[in-house]
């Protein structure tokens, strides 16, 4: 485990930066990051009435493979998450399938979609 | 695999997506975001225009159906406070209403009462950020969402609960998991 050299209760050493796009499946379990330089979730644990901890993660990172898009948009739609971003001239989408928020084990599983859409 | 030069080139694997592209409605705004409450057939949008003035605008419709190429966008007040929004961060809260991010907290649009309602999170972070709900409970007005942000430390996720479209708590997320 990668500690950066703190002890600090807060650090952050796991976390990417300069991730481009957060998304969930809003089931409350699952908190994903996508961004160029690396992808991944976290297992969460949301409160489902009122807390003083909205929030906690209840595992380290999973890693999942880079998205090399720009201006990154989700949208969830039945169980999955949808990723649309622009690469060169056409419109790209990926698709983190439904078994993939359901069930996290392989973690390669990030599926693609591509739509090849002319923006010119 | 760039090499198509057609205007539309559709690739379906697993009919996953089906249907053919539909074009951008106008109008065309920078930093947009988009929220549909489905429940009351409502679309809303935010983002800003080419001058750069904030632009808040809703239809009632909640699917892409005929006229959703030429819709009529109805605009609201847009909010306000002299405040710095970052209208790429909205989402719909539990109580089917609009929210949107500015430094410092959310406001919230009541579409009914035709009021905006700012507010503050009392918890530090950056801007801008990445926030993502992660629950919601319709029964209790409970919303959950997570804000993905990062400083000189590095990135950093701060949990923020709303009741009632009230800030009932902040807490950054100890991401030190021991495993």
């Amino acid at each position: 485990m990668r500690t950066d050299g703190g002890l600090a209760s807060n650090h952050s050493s796991d976390i990417p930066k300069d991730m481009s796009l957060a998304a969930s499946p809003v089931d409350g379990k699952t908190y994903f990051l996508f961004g160029s330089k690396g992808s991944g979730w976290y297992d969460i644990d949301s409160a489902s009435a009122p807390s003083d901890k909205p929030v906690d993660t209840t595992s380290p990172f999973h890693t999942l493979p880079a998205l090399n898009i720009d201006v990154p948009r989700a949208a969830n739609f039945n169980g999955s998450i949808y990723i649309f971003g622009k690469v060169s001239f056409f419109l790209e989408c990926h698709m983190v399938s439904q078994s993939i928020a359901k069930d996290k084990r392989n973690v390669h599983a990030l599926r693609s979609r591509y739509l090849y859409l002319s923006l010119s | 695999m760039r090499a198509r030069s057609l205007s539309l080139a559709f690739i379906s694997i697993d009919g996953d997506i089906v249907g053919k592209w539909h074009p951008e409605p106008p109008p065309v705004l920078m930093r947009p975001c988009i929220v549909i409450d489905s429940d009351n057939n409502m679309t809303y949008m935010i983002g800003y225009d080419s001058r750069g003035a904030i632009v808040f605008n809703f239809i009632q419709q909640s699917m892409c159906s005929a006229n959703w190429a030429s819709p009529i966008w109805t605009s609201l007040p847009y909010p306000g406070g002299g405040k710095k929004y970052h209208t790429q961060q909205c989402f719909l809260t539990s109580t089917k209403h609009f929210a949107v991010q500015f430094e410092g907290g959310i406001a919230v649009w009541d579409h009914w009462a035709r009021t905006w309602t700012y507010r503050t999170i009392p918890c530090a972070m950056t801007y801008p950020n990445n926030a993502a709900l992660v629950y919601q409970n319709k029964d209790n007005g409970v919303d959950d969402f997570l804000v993905h942000w990062q400083d000189s430390n590095g990135a950093h996720l701060t949990g923020v609960q709303l009741v009632n479209d009230n800030v009932n708590s902040c807490k950054e997320l100890s991401t030190s998991y021991v495993y």
